[in-house]
């Protein structure tokens, strides 16, 4: 079920009224069932797997649990990687790893004609293997006790604001607010979780969408595009993808602050960063701080002399990029990240303090751009269908080719992106991701407005189904 | 900081100011809405202009007695006007260029069969149809069911269909989206200008093919093949959606009176060859389609390799010819089946 159908604003108003009609025990058992009813909408088929891997990292997390044999606890966290990475690898990468085998042995002459497996990928699995499996080492680590509850469990491993495209939330957060009695939301946190729903839809139905026939075209063929088509196309893709994935995580936490559940940013204005390693605090910060906790800091992190770290840096980046698609152009998009932060570190920018607060024109502008571009130049990499194609467009960006884009993309461009930027400036110079609501009512009137006009205009299209579902 | 009372009287303020200003945008909507061109009702120029040849049959109270659905696959290989000249029986061709499954069974049961009454249907059917990983059928299938044509002659299948069929009959809003996200038209027709409304395909023949064939060479170039394995076969897969659109177009035509023959088309090798694994591919193709079959009870002709290479235009397409000797055919069974 996508957020942007009409069958889910059905659909999340029955479940927020049953949630409430019931006792606490009842409506986590109820969350669970609408969970698995919003998952199995798309393919019932996956539900088993769903099932599957919340049962294994239950009970594989309750033996660690109780035992204090380290090499036993070492073994079951080893079989709960092992299982978990291999649905992973088999659903996701099975085909991408025999297909680089086979070409691999073409390009040195060796004929190799394997039989395929055609296999579907699962929607949501990255993200809720990562979740399961981020829950079982901090259990391992004895950072968090394992749960006792099968119910609150595997309503962590599937809750449906998050499930298919994250935040992918740490055991550590959101096992204790399914677990903890909740009470009815006051109209403050029902009015803040409808902005953010209002939000997320107008990002993605009127920003996001409306930006992916200008990408489709622009990626399409870019060897017949001007530059400045191009360079409209890569500023479309960046706004497309940031809408897309951002107004999802907006949906997602405005729907479950509606049951009392408060889910984690995911996006704090990445476009506004002023270098890379900002960049990467913002962007995706559940993804970007699980390969932290879990593989950076295990590699070594910082902590082995600058060689190491850059080493590291481009191994977390490399896998990433990997984590979003079984395709080499992910793979170089994770390189050139990995690059991109090492020369930053390299060049002795690196600051550990993270993003440092408001945005001012006069001092970060030119910095922000900059960083918005570099991270353009990897996003051809991103949605490029393969090295060929991404190679066209960046010559075609780099060789002046002169003409002019559609007249039509600029003027969906140019107010998507005046639009993106204002909200996020406004959301950072606050540092709340809710401040609207502190608006004078006119001016909210007018934002609310524009988002439910700006949503109905645009949807009723062809459905274009979020981004990140296929990760 | 302002207390939690004050944050909600000023968003009951700002809900009340939306409100209205989304309802004065109605109602100048509605007063600009006779001056304004209208909201093209469908997907692309092909899918009108059937549309139109079978509203125009039906004013004309030309009775249809067989309709031809499927995608261009049928649009090129089934005749009607050789089928009409062999009888009294006359059949429409209402096959849709780059239409799978999914889209042909709306098509069909919210459309052609309403409008033309047809008694028999004949739908034809190859592996590519049945394809669920395809990238051209889902965008078609995309464009057909959010037209508002498609909208509007649908029978809602859920309160969420009802509910969106209730807003279009009754909101400018939402009747006028099409044009109101259309940047190109709005600034034409701002500034006087002459709408600028673009067409994405020619229109057809009635009753035909609106391809003219002009004695050109079998075509398998790299060209087409590259079209073809990237866009129509992409990942593919069968025994999903679009089978069971299959089943679903047959059951319903069946609880509607309505006869159905389905004809596994006739391809060339070549057409095997851009499947992942041919003769499994193949062989799994020909199981499904006649089992669909056969568990509603449709008439099955197997036409897959009743023609040689010479008789194709493309690996899928017939030339008018062929197209012609197979339309015989399902004559032939036809006049069998009903007496």
């Amino acid at each position: 079920m996508l957020f942007n159908s009409l069958q889910f604003a059905l659909f999340l108003p029955v479940v927020f009224a049953v949630h409430w009609a019931l006792r606490q025990r009842g409506r986590t058992v109820f969350l669970l069932v609408a969970s698995y009813l919003f998952y199995g909408w798309w393919d019932p088929r996956f539900l088993s797997l769903l099932g599957f891997s919340t049962l294994i990292d239950y009970f594989v997390a309750k033996a660690i649990d109780s035992t204090t044999v380290e090499r036993r606890r070492k073994l079951l966290l080893a079989t709960s990687m092992i299982v978990q990475l291999g649905i992973l690898g088999f659903f996701k990468y099975s085909g991408f790893f025999v297909q680089s085998a086979v070409d691999l042995l073409t390009s040195i002459g060796v004929e190799a004609n394997p039989s395929f497996l055609r296999i579907v990928l699962p929607v949501g699995i990255s993200f809720y293997t990562f979740q399961t499996m981020s829950y079982t080492i901090d259990v391992f680590r004895r950072r968090i006790p394992a749960s006792r509850d099968l119910f609150s469990f595997a309503l962590f491993v599937s809750y449906f604001p998050q499930l298919v495209a994250g935040p992918i939330e740490r055991a550590g957060r959101l096992l204790p607010q399914i677990q903890a009695h909740r009470n009815f939301p006051s109209g403050e946190k029902i009015a803040s979780g409808l902005v953010l729903i209002g939000l997320g839809l107008f990002k993605k139905v009127a920003i996001a969408d409306v930006m992916a026939p200008i990408v489709n075209a622009a990626f399409a063929n870019p060897s017949s595009q001007s530059s400045l088509a191009l360079l409209v196309g890569i500023y479309a893709f960046a706004l497309q993808i940031y809408g897309d994935f951002s107004g999802y995580t907006d949906i997602a936490r405005g729907a479950s602050r509606l049951f009392g559940i408060e889910l984690m940013r995911n996006f704090e204005q990445p476009y506004l960063s002023r270098n890379i390693t900002e960049f990467w605090r913002t962007w995706h910060v559940s993804l970007s701080s699980w390969l932290h906790d879990y593989l950076y800091v295990p590699l070594g992190g910082n902590r082995k002399g600058p060689r190491r770290t850059y080493l590291n840096l481009m191994i977390v980046m490399v896998l990433g990029g990997l984590w979003h698609g079984a395709a080499w152009t992910f793979v170089a998009w994770g390189a050139l990240h990995g690059i991109f932060l090492a020369v930053h570190r390299m060049l002795g920018h690196y600051s550990p303090r993270g993003f440092q607060g408001k945005f001012s024109f006069r001092r970060d502008a030119l910095r922000a751009f900059l960083t918005f571009n570099l991270v353009c130049i990897a996003w051809v990499f991103f949605r490029a269908p393969s090295f060929e194609s991404a190679w066209d467009y960046l010559i075609g960006l780099v060789v002046l080719r002169l003409g002019l884009p559609p007249i039509s993309w600029l003027v969906l461009l140019v107010p998507a992106a005046v639009m993106v930027f204002l909200l996020d400036l406004a959301q950072r110079n606050a540092d709340d991701h809710d401040v609207i609501l502190t608006w004078r009512p006119v001016a909210q009137g007018l934002v609310y407005a524009t988002f439910l006009l700006g949503v109905v205009v645009f949807s009723g299209g062809p459905t274009i189904p979020f981004i990140y579902f296929q990760f | 900081m302002t207390g939690s009372g004050d944050t909600m009287t000023r968003v009951g303020r700002a809900a009340l100011f939306a409100v209205l200003l989304v309802a004065v945008f109605e109602l100048t909507l509605r007063v600009a809405e006779p001056r304004l061109p209208p909201v093209e009702p469908w997907s692309t120029s092909e899918v009108a202009a059937k549309v139109e040849q079978m509203e125009e049959l039906r004013a004309a109270r030309d009775d249809i007695d067989v309709a031809f659905v499927g995608s261009s696959v049928v649009e090129e290989s089934l005749d009607p006007v050789a089928f009409n000249s062999l009888g009294e029986e006359t059949a429409y061709n209402a096959g849709l260029g780059a239409a799978s499954m999914r889209s042909v069974e709306r098509w069909t049961l919210d459309v052609v069969l309403p409008l033309t009454g047809a008694r028999t249907l004949v739908v034809g059917v190859t592996a590519r149809d049945l394809n669920d990983g395809g990238i051209s059928q889902v965008e078609f299938l995309d464009r057909l069911s959010s037209s508002p044509g498609m909208l509007r002659a649908r029978t809602p299948q859920n309160p969420a269909e009802w509910v969106e069929n209730w807003l279009l009959e009754h909101l400018a809003i939402f009747r006028l989206r099409p044009l109101l996200r259309d940047p190109t038209r709005l600034l034409a027709i701002a500034s006087g200008g002459e709408d600028v409304q673009e067409t994405t395909d020619p229109e057809p023949g009635l009753f035909g093919s609106d391809r003219t064939y002009n004695g050109e060479p079998y075509d398998n170039s790299t060209q087409w093949r590259q079209a073809w394995t990237a866009r129509q076969i992409n990942d593919f897969s069968m025994g999903g959606i679009e089978i069971e659109s299959l089943r679903r177009l047959l059951r319903d035509s069946t609880v509607a009176g309505v006869g159905a023959i389905v004809v596994n088309m006739p391809i060339t090798d070549d057409f095997g060859d851009y499947l992942p694994d041919p003769a499994r591919d193949l062989a799994e193709f020909d199981r499904l389609l006649e089992e669909v079959a056969r568990e509603f009870d449709a008439i099955y002709l197997d036409a897959r390799d009743l023609f040689s290479i010479e008789d194709f235009r493309d690996p899928a397409h017939l030339k008018p010819d062929a197209a012609a000797e197979l339309t015989a055919m399902l004559h032939e069974l036809i006049q069998q089946t009903t007496g």
